[in-house]
Protein backbone atom coordinates (compact mmCIF):
# COMPACT_ATOMS: atom_id res chain seq x y z
CA UNK A 1 0.00 0.00 0.00
CA UNK A 2 1.31 2.97 -0.52
CA UNK A 3 1.51 6.30 1.19
CA UNK A 4 -1.46 8.03 0.04
CA UNK A 5 -3.59 4.83 -0.01
CA UNK A 6 -2.16 4.71 3.64
CA UNK A 7 -3.46 7.90 4.70
CA UNK A 8 -6.66 7.39 3.30
CA UNK A 9 -7.00 4.39 5.08
CA UNK A 10 -5.88 5.85 8.20
CA UNK A 11 -8.21 9.25 7.54
CA UNK A 12 -11.14 6.99 7.07
CA UNK A 13 -10.52 5.12 10.52
CA UNK A 14 -10.44 8.08 12.59
CA UNK A 15 -13.57 9.37 11.02
CA UNK A 16 -15.45 5.93 11.65
CA UNK A 17 -13.96 5.49 14.99
CA UNK A 18 -13.48 8.48 17.03
CA UNK A 19 -16.73 9.19 18.42
CA UNK A 20 -16.88 6.11 20.15
CA UNK A 21 -13.34 5.99 21.37
CA UNK A 22 -13.88 9.56 22.51
CA UNK A 23 -16.84 8.38 25.03
CA UNK A 24 -14.88 5.50 25.50
CA UNK A 25 -11.97 7.57 26.68
CA UNK A 26 -13.87 9.78 28.81
CA UNK A 27 -15.90 6.89 31.09
CA UNK A 28 -12.26 5.10 31.34
CA UNK A 29 -10.57 8.21 32.41
CA UNK A 30 -13.45 10.55 34.14
CA UNK A 31 -11.53 13.51 32.08
CA UNK A 32 -12.27 14.96 29.39
CA UNK A 33 -8.86 16.36 28.51
CA UNK A 34 -7.14 13.11 29.41
CA UNK A 35 -9.84 11.52 26.98
CA UNK A 36 -8.84 13.89 23.94
CA UNK A 37 -5.44 13.28 24.52
CA UNK A 38 -5.43 9.48 24.92
CA UNK A 39 -7.31 9.49 21.78
CA UNK A 40 -4.87 11.40 19.95
CA UNK A 41 -2.51 8.88 21.06
CA UNK A 42 -4.42 5.51 20.12
CA UNK A 43 -4.30 7.03 16.69
CA UNK A 44 -1.01 8.15 16.58
CA UNK A 45 -0.43 4.43 17.61
CA UNK A 46 -2.31 3.20 15.26
CA UNK A 47 -1.12 5.20 12.24
CA UNK A 48 2.22 3.51 13.24
CA UNK A 49 1.17 0.03 13.17
CA UNK A 50 -1.79 0.45 9.97
CA UNK A 51 0.21 -2.27 8.18
CA UNK A 52 -0.63 -4.76 10.98
CA UNK A 53 -4.37 -4.35 10.88
CA UNK A 54 -5.05 -7.10 7.67
CA UNK A 55 -9.01 -7.31 8.36
CA UNK A 56 -11.01 -3.85 8.03
CA UNK A 57 -13.58 -5.43 9.87
CA UNK A 58 -10.76 -6.05 12.82
CA UNK A 59 -10.64 -2.60 13.36
CA UNK A 60 -12.96 -1.56 16.00
CA UNK A 61 -11.68 -4.20 18.36
CA UNK A 62 -8.01 -3.17 17.69
CA UNK A 63 -8.30 0.84 18.25
CA UNK A 64 -10.17 -0.20 21.34
CA UNK A 65 -7.43 -2.63 22.54
CA UNK A 66 -4.98 0.05 21.77
CA UNK A 67 -6.82 2.87 23.08
CA UNK A 68 -6.70 1.07 27.04
CA UNK A 69 -2.81 0.35 26.55
CA UNK A 70 -2.80 3.63 26.13
CA UNK A 71 -4.75 4.45 28.69
CA UNK A 72 -2.61 2.00 31.02
CA UNK A 73 0.53 4.51 30.05
CA UNK A 74 -0.94 7.71 30.44
CA UNK A 75 0.58 8.09 34.20
CA UNK A 76 3.85 8.24 32.26
CA UNK A 77 3.50 11.05 29.96
CA UNK A 78 3.25 14.79 30.43
CA UNK A 79 0.07 16.66 30.44
CA UNK A 80 -0.33 20.15 29.68
CA UNK A 81 -3.92 21.31 30.48
CA UNK A 82 -4.75 24.34 28.05
CA UNK A 83 -8.50 24.01 28.72
CA UNK A 84 -10.34 27.19 29.19
CA UNK A 85 -13.40 26.06 29.72
CA UNK A 86 -14.87 25.02 33.27
CA UNK A 87 -14.75 21.65 34.42
CA UNK A 88 -17.25 19.61 32.67
CA UNK A 89 -20.52 18.54 34.81
CA UNK A 90 -21.34 15.08 35.02
CA UNK A 91 -24.91 16.31 33.51
CA UNK A 92 -24.76 16.25 29.74
CA UNK A 93 -28.29 15.79 28.11
CA UNK A 94 -30.95 17.27 26.70
CA UNK A 95 -33.50 16.29 28.15
CA UNK A 96 -36.28 18.86 28.77
CA UNK A 97 -37.42 17.67 32.20
CA UNK A 98 -35.51 18.59 35.42
CA UNK A 99 -36.40 15.01 37.16
CA UNK A 100 -34.94 13.00 33.92
CA UNK A 101 -31.82 15.47 34.40
CA UNK A 102 -31.23 14.85 37.97
CA UNK A 103 -31.90 10.64 37.12
CA UNK A 104 -29.41 10.62 34.33
CA UNK A 105 -27.01 13.12 36.49
CA UNK A 106 -27.56 10.34 39.07
CA UNK A 107 -26.83 7.26 36.76
CA UNK A 108 -23.98 9.08 35.15
CA UNK A 109 -22.24 9.35 38.33
CA UNK A 110 -23.08 5.52 39.53
CA UNK A 111 -21.74 4.95 35.86
CA UNK A 112 -18.07 6.66 36.55
CA UNK A 113 -18.02 4.68 40.38
CA UNK A 114 -18.53 1.01 39.05
CA UNK A 115 -15.84 -1.13 39.38
CA UNK A 116 -13.57 -0.57 35.88
CA UNK A 117 -13.73 -4.48 35.95
CA UNK A 118 -17.87 -4.22 35.53
CA UNK A 119 -17.84 -0.41 34.05
CA UNK A 120 -15.06 -1.65 30.99
CA UNK A 121 -16.89 -4.19 29.32
CA UNK A 122 -20.24 -2.52 30.10
CA UNK A 123 -18.97 0.64 27.36
CA UNK A 124 -17.75 -1.70 25.69
CA UNK A 125 -20.90 -3.03 24.34
CA UNK A 126 -22.73 0.07 24.82
CA UNK A 127 -20.50 2.70 23.18
CA UNK A 128 -18.40 0.41 21.19
CA UNK A 129 -21.42 -1.97 20.11
CA UNK A 130 -19.13 -4.59 20.48
CA UNK A 131 -20.08 -7.93 20.89
CA UNK A 132 -19.19 -10.41 23.79
CA UNK A 133 -16.87 -12.33 21.57
CA UNK A 134 -14.80 -8.58 20.72
CA UNK A 135 -15.28 -7.59 24.80
CA UNK A 136 -13.65 -11.17 25.55
CA UNK A 137 -10.79 -10.00 22.56
CA UNK A 138 -9.97 -6.74 23.40
CA UNK A 139 -9.94 -7.36 27.54
CA UNK A 140 -8.03 -10.69 27.48
CA UNK A 141 -10.82 -11.94 29.31
CA UNK A 142 -13.07 -15.45 28.73
CA UNK A 143 -16.25 -14.63 27.28
CA UNK A 144 -18.27 -16.31 29.82
CA UNK A 145 -16.27 -13.85 32.58
CA UNK A 146 -17.41 -10.86 29.82
CA UNK A 147 -21.28 -12.06 30.54
CA UNK A 148 -21.15 -12.34 33.88
CA UNK A 149 -19.24 -8.82 34.56
CA UNK A 150 -22.06 -7.51 31.76
CA UNK A 151 -24.85 -8.50 33.86
CA UNK A 152 -23.19 -7.32 37.48
CA UNK A 153 -22.87 -4.01 35.97
CA UNK A 154 -26.32 -3.40 35.15
CA UNK A 155 -27.73 -5.26 38.14
CA UNK A 156 -25.65 -2.91 40.51
CA UNK A 157 -26.45 0.21 38.45
CA UNK A 158 -30.58 -1.15 38.63
CA UNK A 159 -30.01 -1.74 42.25
CA UNK A 160 -28.34 1.83 43.08
CA UNK A 161 -30.73 3.46 40.81
CA UNK A 162 -34.13 1.95 42.38
CA UNK A 163 -32.63 0.57 45.70
CA UNK A 164 -34.15 -2.86 45.11
CA UNK A 165 -32.07 -5.65 44.79
CA UNK A 166 -32.60 -8.07 42.07
CA UNK A 167 -32.30 -11.28 43.75
CA UNK A 168 -33.35 -14.48 42.89
CA UNK A 169 -33.22 -17.46 45.45
CA UNK A 170 -30.39 -19.46 45.08
CA UNK A 171 -28.40 -16.21 43.36
CA UNK A 172 -25.46 -15.45 45.00
CA UNK A 173 -25.38 -11.35 46.03
CA UNK A 174 -22.36 -9.39 44.68
CA UNK B 1 -32.87 -22.78 31.21
CA UNK B 2 -34.50 -21.60 34.86
CA UNK B 3 -34.92 -18.36 36.62
CA UNK B 4 -31.47 -16.93 37.16
CA UNK B 5 -29.69 -17.87 34.10
CA UNK B 6 -32.92 -16.21 32.40
CA UNK B 7 -32.45 -12.89 34.52
CA UNK B 8 -28.66 -12.80 34.02
CA UNK B 9 -28.62 -13.42 30.16
CA UNK B 10 -31.17 -10.60 29.28
CA UNK B 11 -29.33 -8.16 31.83
CA UNK B 12 -25.92 -9.27 30.15
CA UNK B 13 -27.53 -7.69 27.32
CA UNK B 14 -30.94 -6.61 27.22
CA UNK B 15 -31.02 -5.97 23.34
CA UNK B 16 -29.67 -9.57 22.19
CA UNK B 17 -32.62 -12.28 22.89
CA UNK B 18 -32.26 -15.60 21.31
CA UNK B 19 -35.20 -17.95 20.45
CA UNK B 20 -34.48 -19.69 23.37
CA UNK B 21 -34.81 -16.95 25.67
CA UNK B 22 -37.76 -15.38 24.10
CA UNK B 23 -39.67 -18.87 24.34
CA UNK B 24 -38.99 -19.01 27.97
CA UNK B 25 -39.85 -14.97 28.61
CA UNK B 26 -43.19 -15.89 26.57
CA UNK B 27 -44.21 -18.13 28.88
CA UNK B 28 -45.18 -15.35 31.48
CA UNK B 29 -46.12 -11.77 32.30
CA UNK B 30 -43.49 -10.91 34.71
CA UNK B 31 -40.84 -12.43 32.70
CA UNK B 32 -41.70 -10.41 29.61
CA UNK B 33 -41.83 -7.13 31.95
CA UNK B 34 -38.50 -7.62 33.04
CA UNK B 35 -37.32 -8.06 29.62
CA UNK B 36 -39.05 -4.57 28.55
CA UNK B 37 -38.52 -3.46 32.20
CA UNK B 38 -34.33 -4.00 31.49
CA UNK B 39 -34.63 -2.65 27.49
CA UNK B 40 -35.63 0.36 29.32
CA UNK B 41 -33.47 1.22 31.88
CA UNK B 42 -30.58 -0.17 29.16
CA UNK B 43 -31.81 2.93 26.64
CA UNK B 44 -31.11 5.62 29.99
CA UNK B 45 -27.19 3.98 29.79
CA UNK B 46 -26.71 4.35 26.70
CA UNK B 47 -28.19 8.13 27.05
CA UNK B 48 -25.93 8.65 30.02
CA UNK B 49 -23.16 7.28 28.80
CA UNK B 50 -23.66 9.96 24.94
CA UNK B 51 -21.01 12.04 25.92
CA UNK B 52 -20.63 15.15 23.45
CA UNK B 53 -18.01 14.96 21.38
CA UNK B 54 -15.01 18.43 21.51
CA UNK B 55 -15.36 20.15 18.00
CA UNK B 56 -13.07 19.39 15.41
CA UNK B 57 -11.51 16.38 17.25
CA UNK B 58 -11.14 14.17 13.99
CA UNK B 59 -9.63 17.16 12.39
CA UNK B 60 -6.86 17.77 15.84
CA UNK B 61 -6.37 13.68 14.93
CA UNK B 62 -5.60 13.75 11.36
CA UNK B 63 -3.20 17.22 11.86
CA UNK B 64 -1.09 16.01 14.69
CA UNK B 65 -0.83 12.40 12.76
CA UNK B 66 0.33 14.84 9.25
CA UNK B 67 2.86 16.88 10.93
CA UNK B 68 4.48 13.77 12.48
CA UNK B 69 4.93 11.74 9.58
CA UNK B 70 6.21 15.03 8.14
CA UNK B 71 8.59 15.16 10.63
CA UNK B 72 9.39 11.79 10.40
CA UNK B 73 10.16 12.38 6.81
CA UNK B 74 12.26 15.44 6.96
CA UNK B 75 14.18 13.25 10.25
CA UNK B 76 15.08 10.80 7.20
CA UNK B 77 16.14 13.21 4.62
CA UNK B 78 18.34 14.86 7.19
CA UNK B 79 19.66 11.65 8.23
CA UNK B 80 20.89 10.66 4.76
CA UNK B 81 22.79 13.79 4.10
CA UNK B 82 24.17 14.40 7.27
CA UNK B 83 28.23 14.44 6.90
CA UNK B 84 30.14 16.79 9.43
CA UNK B 85 33.76 16.49 9.44
CA UNK B 86 35.09 14.43 12.83
CA UNK B 87 36.64 17.65 14.57
CA UNK B 88 33.64 19.63 14.55
CA UNK B 89 32.45 17.31 17.02
CA UNK B 90 34.87 18.99 19.71
CA UNK B 91 34.32 22.67 18.73
CA UNK B 92 30.66 22.17 19.27
CA UNK B 93 31.29 20.40 23.16
CA UNK B 94 33.47 23.01 23.94
CA UNK B 95 30.99 25.86 22.37
CA UNK B 96 28.21 23.95 24.20
CA UNK B 97 29.95 23.77 27.56
CA UNK B 98 30.40 27.42 27.20
CA UNK B 99 27.27 28.50 26.47
CA UNK B 100 25.42 25.96 28.72
CA UNK B 101 24.90 28.91 31.91
CA UNK B 102 24.28 31.30 29.03
CA UNK B 103 21.21 29.45 27.70
CA UNK B 104 20.08 27.31 30.62
CA UNK B 105 17.47 29.89 32.42
CA UNK B 106 16.41 31.67 28.96
CA UNK B 107 15.85 28.61 27.10
CA UNK B 108 13.58 27.02 30.14
CA UNK B 109 11.75 29.87 29.39
CA UNK B 110 11.62 30.09 25.84
CA UNK B 111 10.78 26.14 25.87
CA UNK B 112 7.96 26.10 27.92
CA UNK B 113 6.78 29.03 25.78
CA UNK B 114 6.57 27.13 22.93
CA UNK B 115 5.45 23.86 24.20
CA UNK B 116 2.45 26.46 25.40
CA UNK B 117 2.25 27.57 21.80
CA UNK B 118 1.80 24.72 19.83
CA UNK B 119 -0.60 23.30 22.14
CA UNK B 120 -2.26 26.52 21.77
CA UNK B 121 -2.25 26.11 17.69
CA UNK B 122 -3.40 22.09 18.18
CA UNK B 123 -5.74 23.03 20.28
CA UNK B 124 -7.48 25.76 17.47
CA UNK B 125 -6.96 23.36 14.16
CA UNK B 126 -9.95 25.64 12.91
CA UNK B 127 -7.77 28.60 12.85
CA UNK B 128 -5.76 26.73 9.98
CA UNK B 129 -8.52 26.37 8.05
CA UNK B 130 -10.49 29.54 8.11
CA UNK B 131 -10.61 31.25 4.96
CA UNK B 132 -11.30 34.84 6.48
CA UNK B 133 -10.08 38.36 4.60
CA UNK B 134 -8.72 41.10 7.28
CA UNK B 135 -7.93 44.54 6.60
CA UNK B 136 -5.45 46.27 7.70
CA UNK B 137 -7.28 48.24 9.85
CA UNK B 138 -8.60 45.04 11.45
CA UNK B 139 -4.95 43.76 12.29
CA UNK B 140 -3.86 47.52 13.75
CA UNK B 141 -7.34 47.53 15.56
CA UNK B 142 -6.01 44.52 17.37
CA UNK B 143 -2.46 45.36 17.33
CA UNK B 144 -2.84 48.12 19.11
CA UNK B 145 -4.64 46.83 22.16
CA UNK B 146 -0.82 45.38 22.80
CA UNK B 147 0.91 48.29 21.70
CA UNK B 148 2.25 47.16 18.12
CA UNK B 149 1.19 48.50 14.38
CA UNK B 150 1.93 47.47 11.20
CA UNK B 151 2.69 49.83 8.30
CA UNK B 152 0.85 47.27 5.54
CA UNK B 153 -0.34 43.62 5.38
CA UNK B 154 2.51 40.73 4.78
CA UNK B 155 0.36 39.10 2.82
CA UNK B 156 -3.40 37.69 3.28
CA UNK B 157 -4.15 37.48 6.95
CA UNK B 158 -7.04 34.25 6.95
CA UNK B 159 -7.76 34.23 10.83
CA UNK B 160 -7.51 37.12 13.06
CA UNK B 161 -8.90 36.71 17.35
CA UNK B 162 -7.56 37.46 20.50
CA UNK B 163 -6.35 34.66 22.97
CA UNK B 164 -5.87 34.28 26.38
CA UNK B 165 -2.20 33.36 26.18
CA UNK B 166 -0.86 32.39 30.21
CA UNK B 167 -3.01 35.37 31.40
CA UNK B 168 -1.96 37.72 28.53
CA UNK B 169 -4.48 39.41 26.25
CA UNK B 170 -2.57 38.04 22.81
CA UNK B 171 -3.41 38.53 19.12
CA UNK B 172 -3.56 34.63 17.03
CA UNK B 173 -2.87 35.87 13.07
CA UNK B 174 -2.23 33.27 10.40
CA UNK B 175 -1.34 34.39 7.13
CA UNK B 176 -2.45 32.18 4.01
CA UNK B 177 0.76 31.49 1.43
CA UNK B 178 0.70 29.41 -1.73
CA UNK B 179 2.88 26.69 0.14
CA UNK B 180 0.67 26.50 3.68
CA UNK B 181 -0.21 28.79 6.40
CA UNK B 182 2.03 30.21 8.72
CA UNK B 183 0.56 30.98 12.36
CA UNK B 184 1.84 33.90 14.55
CA UNK B 185 1.13 34.71 18.35
CA UNK B 186 2.14 38.50 19.39
CA UNK B 187 2.61 37.68 23.18
CA UNK B 188 3.33 40.86 25.61
CA UNK B 189 5.83 39.90 27.66
CA UNK B 190 7.86 41.41 30.60
CA UNK B 191 10.61 38.39 30.49
CA UNK B 192 14.04 39.66 29.63
CA UNK B 193 17.54 38.92 29.97
CA UNK B 194 20.68 39.59 29.14
CA UNK B 195 21.14 36.25 27.34
CA UNK B 196 17.97 36.47 25.55
CA UNK B 197 18.78 35.30 22.19
CA UNK B 198 16.81 37.63 19.10
CA UNK B 199 15.18 34.39 17.69
CA UNK B 200 14.73 30.60 19.25
CA UNK B 201 14.20 27.93 17.27
CA UNK B 202 11.73 25.07 18.35
CA UNK B 203 9.91 21.62 17.27
CA UNK B 204 7.38 20.69 19.02
CA UNK B 205 4.90 17.89 18.38
CA UNK B 206 6.21 18.16 14.59
CA UNK B 207 5.69 21.80 14.47
CA UNK B 208 8.30 23.92 13.60
CA UNK B 209 8.20 27.37 14.94
CA UNK B 210 10.70 29.91 16.02
CA UNK B 211 10.31 32.52 18.86
CA UNK B 212 11.40 36.42 17.75
CA UNK B 213 11.91 38.94 21.20
CA UNK B 214 11.10 42.31 19.91
CA UNK B 215 10.20 45.51 22.57
CA UNK B 216 8.13 43.63 25.26
CA UNK B 217 6.28 41.39 23.29
CA UNK B 218 7.46 37.45 22.10
CA UNK B 219 5.99 36.73 18.52
CA UNK B 220 5.67 32.69 17.75
CA UNK B 221 5.40 31.78 14.25
CA UNK B 222 4.56 28.17 13.85
CA UNK B 223 3.95 26.06 10.40
CA UNK B 224 4.71 22.69 9.11
CA UNK B 225 7.29 24.32 6.71
CA UNK B 226 10.49 26.09 8.53
CA UNK B 227 10.98 28.23 5.54
CA UNK B 228 7.72 29.63 6.13
CA UNK B 229 8.60 30.85 9.23
CA UNK B 230 11.72 32.57 8.03
CA UNK B 231 10.03 34.44 4.60
CA UNK B 232 7.05 35.60 6.61
CA UNK B 233 8.88 36.98 9.62
CA UNK B 234 11.61 39.05 7.10
CA UNK B 235 8.25 40.35 5.84
CA UNK B 236 6.54 41.70 8.68
CA UNK B 237 9.45 42.79 10.93
CA UNK B 238 9.93 45.22 7.75
CA UNK B 239 6.53 46.57 8.60
CA UNK B 240 5.44 46.48 12.43
CA UNK B 241 6.28 48.76 15.16
CA UNK B 242 5.53 48.65 18.85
Amino acid sequence: MNTVQKQKRYEALVQVYHKELYRFAYWLCKDASIAEDVVQETFLRAWRSLDSLQDEKAAKSWLFTILRRENARRFERKQFDYSDVEQETLVDTTSSSLEDTLELSVLQRNIMQLAAEYREPLLLQVIGGCTGEEIAQITGLNKNTVMTRLYRARNQLKEQLTGTKDLVKGEPYG
Amino acid sequence: MDELEFRRRVLANPFELDDELIRFANQSASRQQFIKSAQCFDKNIRDAVDVSIPEDLAVRVILKQTMQRQASLRQQESQKTSNKPWYLAGIATLVAIISLAYAIYTASHHNQLAEHAVAHMLHEPSALQADGTYTLEDVNSMLSKIGGKIDSLPGKVTYLRYCDFDGEQSVHMVFHTKVGPVTVLFIPSQFSSPFTPSSYKFNHQSINGRIYSFANTKQVYMSANATLIARQHRKLAQTLSW
